[in-house]
């Protein structure tokens, strides 16, 4: 062959990780593509389009404030108790809308993976732009407020980067273990919501941690998305102190992330067939 | 692998099982179904191959094994080139975006960049004919503008391997002429191209047909008798008989729709028994008359496997003897030249009409009828309750042609008396 022709193989055999890889990269443009073409979708024939992205949190955020900083009176130490909800719900919306848009993506999207060949895990990883975009907007409202308040931005920002992709991670980690067990049987999927929907009791964003009593205080380490959330309230605030727990669990969400995908990648070949 | 081989498949299963078990063949209740057992076989590069079968006998499965959409059960496939895989037309088509986003949208999940898909946009465009709406959503488009889009993205961007899914005949007219010579041009461009498709007309064209049944290749080659089988079978299927010699009929009980017309007999023959090509074909047609101032004429209409009419025989132009008409028993017949047919599997239907006689209406005086036999005069068109579904060998100067060559296939073949004559050099 005089031109440097790609020859495809195709066996029973699942890509190895490494080709799955490569073949995320060769298609990458694609997770933009994706991201782009669900945004506009969701905001065609819309008024004010891309606004509704702030409407929502703004919603949320004032009933938030209301009711828990002054109805309960809660207290959220030296931060305005504002700036304390909307920092936690930038986390957990972020999270939560890759966890429920991600388990679904390939369901939504059967009718293209029934006809057209890409790695599947595009897919998810679309709906994370996608999530990482209203969080840019939800920051817009963040931004204003912390200078009202008086809050300066410190050098802590530098570890924006890393939070957003432990924040990510935590997301996907859970869509790829549930698509890879859950593509025949659908049961997993059932679950997803519960997470979403009580998981915000179990992580600090509308209290913080030391709301709890202290001899449970420490479960709270455990949990993936509560050190999420202190890391952006430490970040962005400096509230409380950096605790070396966040990397362990950094770590240990990383590793289950890569074997979530690795059975992802061996089982996605599958949902074409199942979707 | 061989370096101009484009696909190739080697010992390909697949096997789907069921939610629900059903009985298999050998009595077992079971739930796997194999959509594809044990096949193999090899693309050229610039190859075009059509696929025929009946309906789940693997052809879009294999189409998707080719596209990596799915993966087999066992066997493997390599193709070499970048592969278009056009198994629904506008599959990643969004309704909600625009034509011109949805040309990016598809151009992108095709694998193309944006800027490759800038440089053909007008081009595709142009040829989708629908330039006053590129900016609708699609949504608001007819079905005819969606598909025509959709399959404009396909054939203007640059792929290697072309697998089509029963799409080329999207449309009106005038877009399938277009698109038939827009598949011509990838042709010429020496692409491999692979597509199912149940149009015969379509797949005649191709120079390697693939064959396939219950998920096994029945047939791979260029051999185009391979039509003839599958239509023989098909029609087969369907409870009738096609005949390849002597054709009689002369039971038409059932057909007493003209209370003064009688179908006695009709026969299609050759001289000797087996239909060829080459000979003079038959045509007869006995009837019995009832009434003296009705006369009948037959029309004749043969049918392509495709449904297409092909030709028309009428017996209106033809004088008849002189007191014909009327009471009694007639034949009509006429014989179709040799050389009139082609390799192809022809069906026949015959009409018939009733006319009042002219020279009777003139006179005037037996025109005193009763209703009901007015009636059945008024109703003067007969559509016959038989199809005769016949084939021929081709045989061309005493030899049977095997088949192989396309350009002799299709309708009849009308006999024109060419001039073959030597002209000198000025």
């Amino acid at each position: 062959m005089l031109e440097d022709e790609e020859i495809q193989i195709m066996t029973s055999e699942p890509d190895s990780f490494r080709e799955y890889f490569q073949k995320i990269w060769k298609f990458r443009s694609l997770i933009w593509v994706f991201a782009m073409r669900d945004l506009k979708v969701k905001y065609a024939q819309t008024l004010i389009g891309v606004g509704w992205t702030i409407v929502q949190p703004l919603t949320a955020l004032t009933i938030f404030t209301f009711f828990f900083g002054y109805i309960m009176n809660m207290k959220s130490g030296n931060l305005p108790f504002v700036l304390f909800i909307l920092s936690g719900l930038l986390g957990w919306n972020f999270f939560s809308y890759i966890v429920s848009a991600g388990s679904i993506s390939v369901q939504e999207s059967s009718h293209i993976i029934k006809k057209i060949y890409f790695p599947k895990s595009i897919l998810p990883f679309s709906k994370v732009l996608i999530a990482l975009v209203e969080l840019l907007l939800t920051l817009t409202l963040l931004i204003p407020l912390m200078f009202y308040y008086d809050e300066g931005i410190s050098w802590r920002i530098i570890f924006l980067p890393f939070v957003l992709a432990f924040n990510a991670i935590c997301g996907l980690t859970l869509v790829f273990w549930v698509a890879s067990f859950a593509y025949r049987k659908r049961d997993l999927f059932h679950l997803l919501p519960f997470i979403v929907y009580f998981g915000i009791w179990f992580t600090p964003v509308f209290f913080s941690g030391t709301f709890l009593p202290s001899k449970i205080q420490f479960l709270m380490d455990f949990n993936p998305m509560a050190n999420v959330i202190k890391m952006w309230r430490w970040m962005l605030f400096g509230m409380g102190k950096f605790q070396w727990i966040w990397l362990v669990n950094f770590v240990i969400v990383s590793v289950l992330c890569v074997i979530g995908m690795y059975y992802y990648n061996k089982k996605e070949s599958a949902f074409s067939d199942f979707t | 692998m061989d370096s101009n081989v484009a696909i190739k498949v080697e010992n390909l299963s697949k096997l789907y099982t069921l939610r629900e078990s059903s009985i298999g063949i050998d009595g077992q209740s079971t739930n796997e179904l194999w959509a594809l057992k044990d096949v193999s076989f090899e693309i050229k590069k610039g190859e075009s191959v059509g696929i025929i079968g009946p309906n789940g006998s693997g052809k879009s499965t294999l189409l998707k094994i080719l596209a990596g959409i799915t993966k087999p059960t066992s066997g493997k496939v390599t193709i070499k080139g970048k592969v278009a895989s056009i198994l629904d037309i506008g599959a990643g088509f969004h309704p909600e975006l625009s034509g011109r986003e949805n040309i990016f949208l598809n151009g992108q999940l095709l694998g193309f960049s944006k800027k490759k898909i800038q440089s053909h946009y007008d081009e595709i465009v142009k040829f989708s004919g629908i330039v006053k709406f590129i900016d609708e959503p699609v949504k608001n488009y007819s079905n005819g503008m969606y598909l025509r889009l959709a399959f404009s993205i396909m054939v203007h961007l640059d792929f290697d391997v072309y697998l089509f899914d029963e799409v080329l005949s999207v449309g009106d007219a005038e877009f399938v002429l277009k698109s038939r010579e827009k598949f011509e041009e990838i042709k010429s461009l020496n692409k491999t191209i692979v597509f199912v498709s149940h149009n015969f007309s379509e797949l005649g064209n191709q120079e390697l047909i693939i064959q396939f049944e219950k998920g096994k290749l029945l047939f791979i080659g260029n051999d185009l008798n391979i039509f003839g089988v599958y239509n023989e079978k098909t029609i087969v299927n369907l409870g009738e008989k096609v005949y390849n010699s002597r054709i009689q009929l002369n039971d038409f009980n059932v057909f007493n729709e003209s209370k003064t017309i009688k179908i006695e007999k009709i026969e299609l023959y050759q001289d000797e028994d087996k239909f060829r090509t080459d000979r003079q074909t038959h045509f007869v047609i006995f009837f019995k008359n009832d009434e003296t101032f009705l006369s009948t004429d037959f029309v004749i209409k043969i049918f392509d496997v495709n449904g297409n009419v092909v030709s028309t025989i009428a017996s209106i132009f033809t004088e008849p003897e002189p007191k014909l008409g009327g009471l009694g028993l007639h034949k009509f017949s006429f014989v179709f030249p040799p050389n009139y047919f082609g390799l192809d599997l022809y069906s026949l239907r015959i009409h018939m009409v009733t006319n009042v006689l002219e020279e009777i209406t003139e006179i005037g005086e037996k025109l005193i009828l009763d209703d009901q036999g007015l009636s059945s005069i008024s109703k003067s068109h007969f559509l016959l309750p038989c199809i005769i579904y016949f084939k021929m060998n081709f045989i061309l100067k005493e030899k049977i042609i095997q088949s192989n060559e396309p350009y002799l296939r299709g309708g009849l073949l009308p006999i024109f008396t060419w001039t073959k004559t030597k002209v000198d050099l000025f």
